[in-house]
């Protein structure tokens, strides 16, 4: 399993990631994991939510926001 | 931990059997572009991974679920579904994935602020079509919460903190309506806002936002969170909607609010509750707002917070029912008038279970343990002296928590059932397979409210990829294509 907080899942990689990925057609949507570490950007939600925790937290019910 | 890849030879000729097991958080989506049939995606919320891969994939992921041979799959394809959390060795290696997610989440909210929900009045000066607090049944007494009870709201929250983590905190103002014109409302908002200033304290309101403009001068230079004011159209669907006691319109007023909050730096919550008596008007309120230039502002002075109309479906407003949209019904027609409206397209940027996070900080959001946080994360002090785990449960003292005032008193068996709610899902969400894109339900809802219902989480996610599919592929896939060495 990758560690998305470290970045260490490219360290880790054991396989020709490019040779797979193209023989399988796969595209990450994410950012590469060694940008993860920078989202802490701390998101303040109110009314029926959960106070601040970070950006990726979802804080908010589905009944106040969709 | 990744394996070498003669375990994954080993693990791929034993898998038939007993071998891998496939994620049952996996959801496989599609690629609804033409030309892209063959494409789906896959998204895990635990492993936090997500992917655009053929089809093919997906099949091999069937075989693994199913537990049928692999002669296809090759030895590369199965390592990426491990590293990714697709697939793991085995159903214990997924529960302590499960387990480690939990403990990061847990640290991230004893991180976290804590939310003291300061309800200095259940009064109200509008009478909203669809009050949830009205057709819950509320008892509004005619208390207000006065400057001495504010100043008993340390004396519990010492207590609270006694046998638990001393956390962070801020104010949320709300109701009834927390700014209204009367001399003794005026007096205690601006007793809190003294408080604020004084120690730094974040604050924030929510509020219908008729007198929002006479108090922004109280609030100047104080560390404002945001106010959530509700426009829910033009101003005749508005004042349809949200009617003014004082037999004037409440529209005007709440724009002007809003424009002046703007104008002093405060942060607005723009929320729009939308039902099939509104939605048709959408637009045009777009237009409104995007002329007065808020839609150019950044996201942190101004954003937009669609909303369905719960009341409707749930509360007992059963003659009005028919008028109730479900999210994605909402999501699918804004979207469709968003492709001819410019304004509307301009504002269109729905939450879609959290897949708006994967185009705007480029990851998916992390997995929900829990959509809750009432009496853990959130206290709301009423105006009668009780102390609710939150917002939701004010004006009912049978599931109060506590009081402070005028004595300072916690109900732990009551306080710690709702701390063992926050733990875990709630009891009918467990087993389900899409638990970390939802968070499962919030408490007071299945207790009081009777509007727990399961929110389409599959395809609002679905809905989520159709519409940010592009700009996430445009945006990121553009920016590692310039990472690459010429």
């Amino acid at each position: 399993m990758k560690d998305a907080d470290t970045g260490s899942k490219e360290e880790k990689k054991e396989y020709n990631e490019a040779s797979v990925f193209a023989r399988y057609g796969i595209r990450s949507l994410s950012k590469s994991t060694t940008d993860r570490r920078k989202v802490t950007k701390e998101s303040v939600a109110f009314c029926c939510s959960k106070a601040s925790l970070d950006e990726r937290d979802i804080n908010q019910c589905t009944q106040c926001v969709i | 931990m990744a394996k070498d890849l003669s375990q994954v030879k080993e693990i791929k000729e034993t898998a038939a059997l007993n071998g891998l097991h496939a994620s049952r958080h996996t959801m496989v989506l599609d690629v609804n572009q033409a030309g892209r049939e063959h494409e789906k995606i896959l998204y895990n919320p635990l492993a936090g991974s997500v992917h655009i891969v053929n089809s093919s994939v997906v099949g091999i992921l069937d075989a693994i679920r199913n537990k049928q041979g692999l002669g296809a799959a090759d030895n590369g394809l199965l390592q990426f579904l491990l590293d990714e959390g697709y697939v793991y060795t085995d159903q214990a290696a997924e529960t302590q994935k499960e387990r480690v997610e939990y403990e990061k989440y847990r640290m991230r909210v004893q991180d976290g602020a804590f939310q003291l929900i300061l309800t200095t009045t259940l009064k109200c000066n509008l009478s909203c079509t669809y009050c949830y607090q009205d057709a819950a049944g509320m008892h509004r007494p005619n208390q207000m919460m006065t400057p001495e009870m504010f100043e008993n709201i340390d004396a519990f929250v010492d207590k609270y903190t006694k046998d638990r983590h001393e956390k962070r905190f801020y104010y949320l103002l709300y109701g009834g309506e927390p700014l209204l014109p009367g001399e003794k409302d005026r007096e205690i908002i601006e007793r809190v806002a003294a408080e604020c200033r004084m120690f730094d304290i974040p604050l924030a309101a929510v509020t219908n936002g008729v007198h929002l403009y006479e108090y922004c001068d109280v609030f100047k230079g104080l560390k404002i969170g945001e106010f959530q004011v509700t426009v829910d159209g033009p101003p005749e669907i508005h004042n349809a909607r949200k009617r003014a006691l004082d037999g004037q319109g409440s529209y005007e007023r709440i724009m002007k609010g809003i424009e002046r909050s703007i104008e002093y730096g405060f942060p607005i919550n723009f929320k729009i509750v939308i039902d099939r008596t509104n939605i048709d008007y959408v637009p045009e309120l777009a237009e409104i707002i995007d002329r007065k230039g808020w839609l150019d502002l950044p996201e942190d002075k101004f954003k937009i917070q669609l909303a369905e109309n719960a009341a409707l479906s749930c509360l007992g407003k059963a003659a009005e029912k028919d008028n109730y949209m479900r999210p994605v019904e909402i999501l699918r027609t804004l979207s469709e008038k968003a492709k001819t409206h410019s304004s509307m397209n301009k504002m269109f940027r729905p939450f879609c279970m959290g897949i708006r996070v994967l185009y705007t900080a480029g990851m998916p959001p992390h997995p929900r343990f829990g959509a809750c946080s009432a009496g853990v994360l959130q206290l709301a002090f009423g105006p009668d002296g009780y102390v609710y785990p939150c917002m939701v449960y004010l004006g009912f003292p049978e599931h109060s928590i506590g009081s402070y005032f005028p004595t300072v008193s916690i109900n732990e068996e009551e306080l710690r059932r709702y701390e063992d709610l926050f733990t875990r899902h709630t009891v009918e969400c467990e087993t389900c397979d899409l638990k970390y894109s939802c968070g499962g339900r919030c408490i007071p809802s299945v207790e009081k409210l009777n509007t727990a219902k399961c929110p389409d989480v599959k395809e609002l996610v679905q809905f989520g990829f159709d519409y940010y599919l592009p700009m996430i592929e445009e945006r990121w896939l553009s920016e590692k294509a310039k990472e690459k060495p010429q």
